[in-house]
């Protein structure tokens, strides 16, 4: 018993020292860039860090100014982007699980293998392939059209009404194995003995979907629709790589919005103000959305 | 609530005759699912093999039979290699995704160990500024980091990379280490604590050791997001050629060959091939993980 209590002194002096990687990081990588961030967006810091000077709240107010609006119109492309991208792939993901979970075991077992590999590629391994395969009339996707009588397809990537739906396209190619793996635990969690039960009692599968999976499979919903949000407002690498960091075609969302700020016309005191701000949009819709979908899940639990 | 549902349910029992039919219907709905799955498992896995097969083939040859297999020209590899540097980016690439990925499992064992095993004076506050920390993305990060980097006279050196792979805190791996090993049973520390192993030795010899299957799932998903990385290096490394990692080299690469399909495809490969060997071999833990991360998300 003694020996317990030394140990534990002991145990605080190693164990704080222990900690030290950790704090140093956390105090370099996480509260500087904070507090730094925060005190420039008062500031007119250009570039280098010379001349640097308070000006008080004019970077919020030249971003709510006409002259802002295109951060604005960028937001809006990463919201619409967002949500057409995330609808398709939660109902995709949901209807590609039941299937899985209704599959032959050993079917199940590969195939959940497989429907995995594009969520681990690489953002530019996935464009470079993307790019390749929307190449126009060489590419995969116009010989394709060129076999059934298509001679004229429209230019991929480059077509400003089309370019963001084939973004769409690539992003739910790639996320969609991972919707369907949560959804697919989920649906394994359920006891198999309610299903069968209702099917013994005359539930098509319709009804079983709509009043059984669904309900009990919601959590995965949240988690699903979460991510995807969250994933979707800050996409950035997608975006750069499809127009080579210009934002062109219709495809100028916030996060390249932001970069460009930054790094192209170099004024960084702008930059760090609108990433405060879109963290601010992101954790509201986050928030508006997890109180809904709790709310939801509340009247299926009464 | 499922059995209110299938009181409802059951008590509007359908008719025998209604049932056949329904059956039928369900079949065919069946095979409907089954031919919407096989198109998508298609267009899942087809663009890659493409682009495998691809990767074995000339310019010329592309275009004449671009759905045809083979594996004629293998100096396609030679040629992203060495022309293409991607060895060097290879090489890069290796260099900061492994210091990254021990950093990081290391990092995530110690945190875990010293709140969840030792229970440091003030471990609940560490508890809270880690969970915080997870909050502040690389949005607003960013930008303070950058210039941190270049007061360091780091930018457009390998270090820019390393630095903050090594340091950057391990939010998540953090707590979901802390999760698993207060699990570890406290017998198991009063008998090494008995058998005279200091703070150290049963971090060493017993936590450690317990924690690696939390740990490999941790590694993989640094491995997979360090490995993955585009944004940091694009905004570190501008010009200098040998700092350059994959995803870098690989976009450079591009813009350089546009049209030379079959080395292009080959330095895809090359990039993402360790991807897949790890998957192979490690495919149940990417999964789980997909589960522990889900729970934790």
């Amino acid at each position: 018993m003694i020996n317990v209590k030394s140990f534990q002194k002991r145990a605080n002096i190693i164990g704080w020292l222990l900690m030290i990687p950790t704090i140093l990081g956390i105090l370099l990588f996480i509260i500087y860039p904070v507090v730094f961030s925060f005190i420039m967006s008062f500031t007119n810091w250009k570039f280098v860090f010379v001349n640097v000077d308070f000006i008080g709240g004019e970077n919020y107010k030249w971003l709510f100014s006409d002259a802002g609006s295109q951060f604005w119109t960028s937001v809006w492309t990463s919201i619409k982007f967002t949500f057409i991208s995330t609808a398709i792939q939660t109902f995709l993901g949901f209807l590609l699980a039941y299937v899985l979970y209704n599959m032959h075991p050993k079917a199940q077992a590969v195939y959940k293998v497989l429907i995995y590999i594009p969520v681990l590629l690489p953002a530019a391994v996935v464009s470079v392939m993307w790019v390749f395969i929307f190449e126009p009339n060489v590419g995969l996707v116009d010989v394709l059209l060129s076999y059934i009588g298509i001679d004229n397809p429209p230019l991929w990537l480059v077509d400003d009404d089309i370019a963001l739906g084939t973004v769409i396209f690539v992003n739910t190619w790639q996320y969609l194995g991972f919707t369907t793996i949560v959804y697919f635990i989920a649906m394994n969690a359920i006891s198999r003995d309610v299903l069968e039960g209702a099917t013994i009692d005359g539930a098509g599968r319709g009804m079983l979907l709509w009043r059984f999976v669904l309900p009990l499979t919601w959590s995965s919903t949240s988690i699903n629709l979460l991510l995807s949000i969250m994933g979707g407002l800050k996409s950035f690498d997608l975006f750069y790589l499809f127009t080579n960091g210009t934002g062109d075609h219709g495809l100028y969302v916030v996060g390249l919005f932001i970069w460009r700020t930054a790094y192209k016309f170099k004024t960084f005191c702008r930059a760090v103000t609108m990433s405060i701000v879109l963290s601010l949009i992101i954790a509201a819709i986050s928030l508006t959305i997890n109180y809904v979908l709790g709310k939801t899940e509340d009247k299926i639990d009464a | 609530m499922p059995d209110t549902n299938l009181a409802t349910i059951s008590a509007e029992r359908p008719k025998k005759i209604k049932r056949m039919t329904s059956k039928t219907q369900r079949m065919i709905g069946t095979i409907i699912l089954w031919i919407i799955m096989l198109l998508l498992t298609i267009m899942v896995i087809y663009p890659l093999l493409f682009v495998l097969s691809t990767s074995f083939k000339e310019y010329a040859e592309f275009l004449d039979k671009p759905f045809s297999l083979s594996l004629k020209h293998p100096e396609n590899y030679v040629k992203a290699w060495v022309d293409g540097h991607f060895s060097v980016y290879f090489f890069n690439s290796v260099l900061v995704t492994g210091t990254t990925v021990i950093a990081k499992v290391f990092m995530s064992a110690l945190v875990a160990y010293c709140i969840a095993v030792l229970k440091i004076r003030g471990y609940k506050a560490v508890i809270v500024v880690i969970m915080s920390t997870m909050f502040f993305t690389g949005e607003i990060t960013g930008i303070p980091t950058f210039l941190l980097v270049r007061e360091l006279h780091l930018l457009d050196s390998i270090w820019a990379l390393i630095l903050p792979g090594l340091l950057s805190p391990a939010g998540l791996g953090a707590l979901l280490g802390m999760g698993y090993a207060k699990k570890i049973p406290r017998e198991l520390h009063e008998a090494a604590l008995l058998d005279g192993a200091g703070v150290l030795g049963i971090f060493w010899y017993l936590d450690l050791r317990l924690m690696i299957p939390m740990l490999t799932f941790i590694a993989i998903q640094t491995f997979t997001s360090s490995w993955s990385d585009f944004f940091w290096p694009l905004i570190t490394i501008t010009t200098n050629e040998s700092a350059k990692t994959l995803p870098l080299g690989l976009i450079n690469f591009q813009s350089q060959n546009n049209s030379n399909y079959g080395v292009l495809c080959a330095g895809l490969c090359i990039m993402t091939v360790p991807i897949i060997l790890l998957y192979c071999f490690l495919s149940k833990y990417f999964i789980e993980g997909v589960a522990a991360g889900a729970v934790k998300g």
